[in-house]
């Protein structure tokens, strides 16, 4: 009987595990790219299209010698916008609206969790796989990879890594048919072994702009806030990463936040008490290929976000709940991993 | 008011202004606080909004409205002078409807979202939801038109910006690709020009590991 079970035990694995198991190579390669994209500093220039229109952007990324990432990308085609990134916040600046937004980082390490690890788990979502041959694209020698979602509540991408530096030079993002939602080209790339601190620096000062900063006096103890709020149905595969209070710029009232991912795709849920204040957000909207989907909850208002389908986002605005008869103060700990790590996930730096 | 400006805010508000004239006007009406007053008690926007006919703002119309509240509400704020809050809450009243779409259609860029202001108007919507009908036309048949409700005078500029605040705070937790995604989005505009096809990337430098002396011979 033990020879019968260790047998069906050998013949399910034959079974289960080929069923995801897909070429090495090119999970190597998504490494590959993952490591040039977190340690190598460069500047180039792509364009940025979508069905409805085409961008042209600069991107500067600089690595530091203690592996401190700073980057600035910015729209070449009119309106001035610029995001620069770096270790303590993200600074939008937005000239055509008289704007600047300023989102302090709070946790140091999003960078290196946000990183996906290209496993068997995340194969059960996504089929990886390589185009046997080196490929001649934008004048370079190229290596494709394709990560193609299983079902439709995620994006795949389509990328075109250059075969020397793993780059990637091309990547589209697509839908689960293989449509291309977007895609990002490069035109020109320059790896540097230095870039100096101050090519890192907006070109705007945005002086007489309106600025947006996160009111730093907002007391942490409205941090249980978030507590008792999850997601009841997810589609497949995501799961709590992240749970967190955000201070919004320009709001005095924190918001919570709440990060699902799947391991390559994530959505924020955001949960914010319906103020006077509070900016009135209802149904589907969209920002690039990023979807948000806001609905009304209990006198709060709940909105997703994130790089998936429109569907996604609505799902998981659907699913929100809010746990009653949950004691006020000193609440136990919540039943989902609040912890920022996944345990899927390992430091990803090397 | 003189009839050519009379006209002028006509065509401006059907979006039929031509770019240098719509700068013009909007110049002279930042610059003129007599003429935004006069503008606040002018009927034909009321008709306009409020009437039968379709509002249909142009994009260049948008982001020149959308910027010029945003000056507006900075200066009142800043300066504290009551004349120039007066006349700022008097461009948002008269600008509101007609320029809740329009800041809708100009925070397109940021946000293609439609948005209804507080007196709930079809023609509005009809004109917002042409604003998103490039994007829309690509998506499911039962997708819900997007719907952004907003009653608090004078706050129209707030959704898109917190809408921007999400998607930022966001992308942190995206990978990088990703993240790479969602804040070019964030940067996009919403000019069209898909003609790029056939690009040559060119890449100088070497890989981190081995020296990279020849990274400026590109330039």
């Amino acid at each position: 009987m033990m020879l019968a079970r260790k047998l069906l035990f050998a013949v399910c694995c034959a079974v289960i595990v080929p069923a995801y198991a897909s070429d090495p190579e090119a999970r190597a390669w998504l490494e590959r790219m993952s490591r040039a994209l977190s340690t190598q500093s460069y500047d180039g220039r792509f364009i940025h299209r979508s069905p409805s229109r085409a961008e042209s952007m600069r991107i500067i990324h600089r690595v530091d010698s203690k592996g401190r990432i700073t980057e600035r990308l910015v729209s070449l085609d009119g309106s001035g916008r610029e995001i620069v990134r770096n270790e303590n916040e993200v600074i939008c600046y937005l000239p055509d609206k008289r704007l600047v937004l300023v989102e302090k980082r709070t946790d140091s390490n999003s960078l290196v969790s946000a990183l996906p690890v290209y496993n068997d788990a995340l194969e059960s979502l996504y089929r990886i796989e390589r185009s046997g041959r080196v490929i001649k694209a934008l004048g370079r020698k190229t290596q494709i990879i394709e990560v193609q979602p299983r079902d439709q509540y995620r994006y795949g991408y389509r990328l075109w890594l250059d075969q020397e530096t793993a780059m990637p030079l091309k990547s589209q993002l697509c839908d689960s048919n293989g449509n291309v939602i977007e895609q990002i080209l490069f035109s020109e790339l320059n790896l540097h072994d230095r870039i100096p601190a101050d090519q890192l620096k907006a070109s705007i000062t945005g002086e007489g702009f309106r600025w947006l900063r996160q009111d730093d006096t907002v007391a942490p103890a409205m941090a249980k806030a978030v507590i008792g709020w999850n997601v009841a149905r997810l589609p497949a595969g995501f799961r709590l990463t992240t749970m967190r209070m955000q201070i919004i710029a320009g709001s005095p009232t924190p918001v919570g936040h709440l990060v699902y991912s799947d391991g390559l795709a994530s959505v924020s849920v955001f949960i914010e008490a319906r103020g006077a204040q509070a900016a009135q957000l209802h149904g589907l909207a969209k920002v690039g290929a990023a979807f948000a989907f806001s609905r009304d909850l209990d006198g709060h208002q709940v909105t997703a976000v994130g790089e998936v389908p429109a569907a996604t986002v609505e799902a998981i605005a659907a699913g929100v709940m809010r746990q009653t008869g949950q004691p006020e103060p000193a609440a136990p700990a919540p039943t989902a991993p609040a912890a920022a790590s996944n345990p899927q996930q390992q430091p990803a730096t090397r | 008011m003189t009839d050519p400006v009379k006209e002028q805010l006509s065509a401006c508000l059907d979006g039929e202004l031509p770019e240098g004239e719509l700068d013009l006007l909007l110049r002279q009406l930042q610059r003129d606080p007599q003429l935004r007053q006069s503008l606040g008690r002018y009927s034909l926007v009321g008709e306009a909004v409020r009437g039968q006919r379709p509002v249909c703002a142009s994009e260049g119309f948008a982001d020149r409205v959308a910027a010029a509240v945003a000056a507006e509400s900075v200066a009142a704020e800043t300066s504290g002078r009551p004349v120039r809050k007066v006349s700022s809450a008097r461009v948002v009243e008269w600008l509101r409807p007609v320029a809740g779409m329009a800041i809708a259609a100009g925070v397109a860029a940021v946000a293609v979202i439609s948005l209804r202001p507080a007196a709930t108007i079809e023609s509005a919507q009809m004109a917002a939801t042409t604003e998103t009908a490039g994007i829309e036309s690509s998506e499911p048949a039962s997708y819900t038109v997007p719907t952004n409700i907003d009653s608090s005078p004078g706050a129209a500029f707030v959704p898109a910006a917190r809408l921007t605040n999400y998607v930022v705070a966001h992308s942190e937790f995206s990978s990088p690709l990703g993240r790479r995604t969602v804040l070019s989005g964030v940067l996009s505009d919403d000019d069209q020009n898909p003609n790029d096809d056939d690009i040559e990337v060119k890449v100088s430098g070497t890989p981190q590991s081995s020296n990279g002396g020849s990274a400026e011979s590109q330039r």
